[in-house]
């Protein structure tokens, strides 16, 4: 269970939101609204621990989860605007070195049918760099069906996406909520899926 | 029973060990993977220790005893000067393209992560360096030992100019004209190892080039 006490960030001068608290439980979905420069992806960052809030505590079944540290990481899956991939490397080797990384026990096999659900069995031995704006996504949400992680934080996930990619990811979405994960995710377009609970957090209004 | 228990703890810290040096070598394979990749990057800073260091002889002539005099000094400032120009490079990149923030998700102790992008860097700027010392060196007219105490030294010196610089880097990341403000950070910060390495080296007798090396070794 997630829980966000009083928090507070500021970016520069401004303040962004503060006394911001909620609960996210397993098997639940938290859609993040909010207008441009709302504080949305400071939000996600701040709950990953990449931001250092201002105020406040990002509590991890209770406990802070900058006490739980590693403890804490194992538990999350953030995907941010930026891709987080080499692009020198291939989409196989990008996966692999995320995958040992975290300390997936994986093999080569899981990596390459990971790849091709996410479409992209044609382009597993090349460069990233190669690869178009939306396959370049495509190959970082692949992250998400290698052993997932209970907590996802997704930033603008469908950005890029074609049709069939966004029905997709909508699906796995699902699916980890169905199977008791919790999904953290901001987007402009509906989530148009059925999940046992499906909140909303509107900020920049108030 | 306490048998059983002590035997779990003692699994799972080792098993734990295992997945912390598997990280670090995945690090650092990452990293000499994309240098490989991009070797015009390595290519550079080799090339610019080569020809700064080649420069000094044409400059101050052919004076043997003056250029064996100042040829640790000069190999030393060069691989100085060639270390902090792939500094930059060291978390920059991988800042740039969201990696970075990535890595400090990932559930293995932050330490040991930049611990390997720091060998890395050093494989990659460091070590290319010390294996031309010696060829470089003939150019000041060092001799046998002489040479060899030369690469010594910067093998050693050379791990320190990475971990030192990797600071520098670190505290420049994202800064607007990062490159100029890490020399300033990381210069000064050399000085130790630069007036420490080729001092040992100074204080041998001008001669050692040939012989009477036991001395030297001893301080060494």
């Amino acid at each position: 269970m997630l829980n966000i006490a009083n928090l507070e960030c500021v970016r520069g001068d401004r303040q962004l939101f503060s006394g911001l608290s909620f609960t996210v439980e397993e098997g639940s979905l938290l859609h993040v609204h909010g207008p441009n420069g709302s504080g949305k992806t400071t939000l996600l960052r701040a709950i990953a621990g990449l931001v250092l809030p201002e105020a406040g505590e990002v509590e991890w079944n209770g406990v802070s989860s900058r006490k739980l540290g590693e403890d804490f990481n194992r538990e999350l899956l953030y995907l941010g605007h930026h891709y987080g991939l080499k692009f020198e490397l291939t989409g196989y080797e990008n996966l692999r070195i995320f995958a040992k990384l975290s300390g997936f026990d994986i093999s080569e096999a899981e990596v390459e049918a990971a790849l091709k659900q996410m479409g992209l069995a044609r382009c597993v031995e090349l460069p990233v760099k190669v690869l178009s704006q939306g396959q370049k996504k495509r190959v970082a949400l692949a992250r998400l069906l290698l052993q997932p992680p209970k907590l996802w934080i997704l930033d603008e996930p469908f950005v890029a996406l074609d049709v069939a990619a966004v029905s997709m990811l909508l699906e796995l979405i699902q699916q980890h909520v169905a199977d008791g994960g919790m999904v953290i995710l901001t987007t402009h377009q509906e989530v148009d899926v059925e999940v046992g609970r499906l909140q909303h957090l509107h900020l920049g209004e108030h | 029973m306490w048998k059983w228990a002590d035997f779990s703890i003692c699994t799972s810290a080792s098993t734990e060990g295992r997945a912390v040096f598997a990280a670090l070598k995945c690090v650092i394979g990452r990293d000499l993977t994309l240098a490989m990749r991009h070797r015009s990057d390595v290519l550079t800073t080799v090339f610019f220790f080569v020809i700064v260091v080649s420069l000094f002889p044409l400059g101050v002539g052919p004076e043997a005893e003056l250029l064996r005099a100042m040829a640790a000094g000069v190999v030393w400032v060069a691989a100085l000067l060639a270390s902090m120009l792939s500094l930059g490079r060291m978390f920059a990149d991988d800042y740039n393209d969201g990696t970075l923030e990535q890595l400090v998700l990932v559930p293995q102790p932050l330490s040991l992560l930049v611990l390997g992008k720091v060998i890395a860097h050093w494989v990659i700027s460091g070590l290319p360096l010390v294996l031309m010392s010696p060829l470089l060196g003939l150019q000041f007219g060092l001799q046998g030992d002489a040479l060899l105490m030369l690469v010594m030294t910067l093998l050693l010196g050379t791990p320190v100019l990475s971990l030192v610089g990797a600071i520098g880097a670190a505290l420049t990341l994202g800064v607007r004209g990062g490159g100029v403000l890490v020399s300033l950070l990381v210069l000064p910060l050399y000085i130790p190892v630069l007036s420490s390495a080729p001092a040992q080296w100074r204080l041998v007798p001008p001669a050692w080039g040939r012989r009477d090396t036991s001395r030297c070794w001893r301080r060494f």
